[in-house]
């Protein structure tokens, strides 16, 4: 949250002490304020880089004690990932929205699935579900980046579980009935709650759990196989 | 149970009927103010009757080819929809119109959502329109969008548009409303200034449903219209919202 009555400065000043640095433009001028805190930029679009000016002697600031210019320069990524010509950051019902929205799409993909499910290649089939979710997390995760409260935290934490399911061999398990049937009612709660709780990332967790999955990766992805020298994580 | 937008929405009713040219009218004005004794009737140029009841939040319009209704918020139609079908039958029966041209019921409601006009915006497309990527090589950045849909609906013709509006365009658009200044009892009333001030105060989904029928609307039907009219209405707001908000309709 932006502190329109907090001297500039000051803010400046406080953020370095205390190791936390943002730099911000707002509304054509330079603030700053700690990474806890939510943003605002008045270019949605906006991806620059900012020289900025600390009006302070250095010498007061404790981490420059034997810094001797009158100005440190430091340069800040801006990144805005908001709505058209929106300012600040995504209303909690849009983003629910947005994730009821996603997660019926996905919900259909791990629907459609029943129709592949004695194919040779239904690993290839599971990848339309799993891109959807690690989408949908991105945007959830990036939405609420710099929120001071994460209101799809609980529904982001669901879909890293069910993109875990996927993981590893766990996609083979999708060809059972039972499987979809219980991620399918997951996704339902996604797909129409207006809020998910931490209850019911645990009950999910446990029917995961129940239905054979791996919602939580125990094990190096790679079954702990040494790779080849050169090859990408 | 009284939905959110209730008191954000204006409702409107007419029942067009071919123009009568000679002395029904003023027959059917007397007729209708000695029955439902409103509390100041207007005569317009042009012979518009307006009856009007204060506190109340309805008009009574009468002219030589209509007999409307129009009032600000929803409720005032749920509580007095017989009312409201008594005097258009009354009104008809003093205009011995046998006939309708045309019946219709239109709400205009303006539904606050928690959110900014471009969120709003960006959740028209996915549940409304092609996503936003389709647009790209038509419109670059597509935002506010607006759509007009006709067609029939339950037996009815039914002309919908949806848009999201920020309080700017609901402002202008509300006082571009016909007969608003009417609601006021007074120059310094404030009735239509504090409705607007209202519904016009955050960002909103709007919803503009208008269901009518045309072409020898039997009088008999006027009653069955109303209620079916505004059951339609109200679920057709219902299951907008329900849509922009990828929510189960009800």
């Amino acid at each position: 949250m932006i502190r329109p009555n907090t001297d500039t400065a000051d803010l400046e000043k406080r953020s370095f002490v205390e190791g936390y640095y943002r730099g911000m433009i707002v509304a054509g001028r330079l603030s700053s304020t700690r990474s806890s805190s939510t943003y605002e930029v008045p270019d949605p679009e906006a991806q620059a880089e900012v020289s900025l000016s600390i009006a302070q002697p250095l010498e007061a600031l404790p981490l420059f004690p034997h810094h001797n210019s009158p100005q440190l320069r430091a340069k800040t990524k801006i990144v805005a990932r908001s709505v058209g010509s929106q300012v600040g950051p995504p209303s909690p019902s849009y983003l629910a929205a947005k994730r009821r929205e996603q997660s019926a799409k996905i919900m259909e993909s791990v629907n459609r699935l029943a129709s592949k499910a004695n194919d040779r290649a239904f690993h290839i089939w599971t990848q339309e579900p799993l891109q959807q979710i690690k989408r949908l997390i991105h945007f959830l995760d990036q939405a609420e980046e710099f929120t001071e409260v994460e209101h799809e935290g609980n529904a982001c934490e669901i879909l890293r579980q069910l993109r875990d399911s996927f993981l590893r061999e766990g996609w083979e398990r999708f060809r059972s009935k039972s499987v979809r049937d219980t991620v399918v009612v997951l996704l339902k709660k996604l797909a129409s709650e207006d809020a998910i709780s931490a209850k019911d990332a645990d009950h999910s967790m446990d029917a995961l759990l129940d239905a054979g999955l791996e919602p939580v990766l125990t094990k190096p992805l790679h079954g702990g196989r040494k790779r080849n020298p050169g090859s990408k994580a | 149970m009284p939905a959110s937008y209730d008191d954000h929405t204006l409702t409107f009713f007419a029942a067009d009927f071919p123009p009568d040219f000679g002395d029904r009218l003023p027959i059917c004005a007397s007729s209708l103010n000695r029955t439902y004794k409103p509390d100041d009737v207007n005569f317009r140029p042009g012979s518009n009757y307006v009856f009007k009841w204060w506190g109340k939040r309805k008009l009574l319009l009468l002219t030589n080819k209509r007999l409307g209704f129009q009032t600000l918020g929803l409720n005032t139609w749920r509580q007095e929809l017989e009312t409201f079908a008594r005097i258009v039958s009354d009104g008809l029966r003093a205009l011995e119109a046998s006939k309708l041209t045309r019946i219709g019921f239109k709400v205009v409601a303006l539904v606050h959502q928690s959110m900014t006009h471009a969120e709003l915006g960006d959740l028209f497309f996915g549940p409304f329109l092609a996503p936003l990527e389709n647009w790209q090589s038509l419109v670059s950045s597509p935002a506010d969008p607006l759509i007009q849909m006709n067609g029939e609906h339950l037996g009815m013709k039914v002309q919908l548009v949806l848009s999201s509006m920020n309080p700017e365009q609901a402002s202008l658009s509300l006082h571009g409303m016909p007969n608003l200044d009417a609601f006021n009892k007074n120059a310094s009333d404030t009735v239509t200034h504090r409705f607007i001030e209202k519904a016009a105060a955050v960002p909103s989904f709007l919803v503009d449903v208008d269901l009518f029928r045309e072409n020898d609307v039997p009088i008999e039907d006027v009653s069955g219209f109303l209620q079916t009219s505004l059951k339609t209405a109200e679920s057709v707001v219902d299951a907008s919202l329900a849509r922009l908000l990828s929510k189960a309709s009800k």
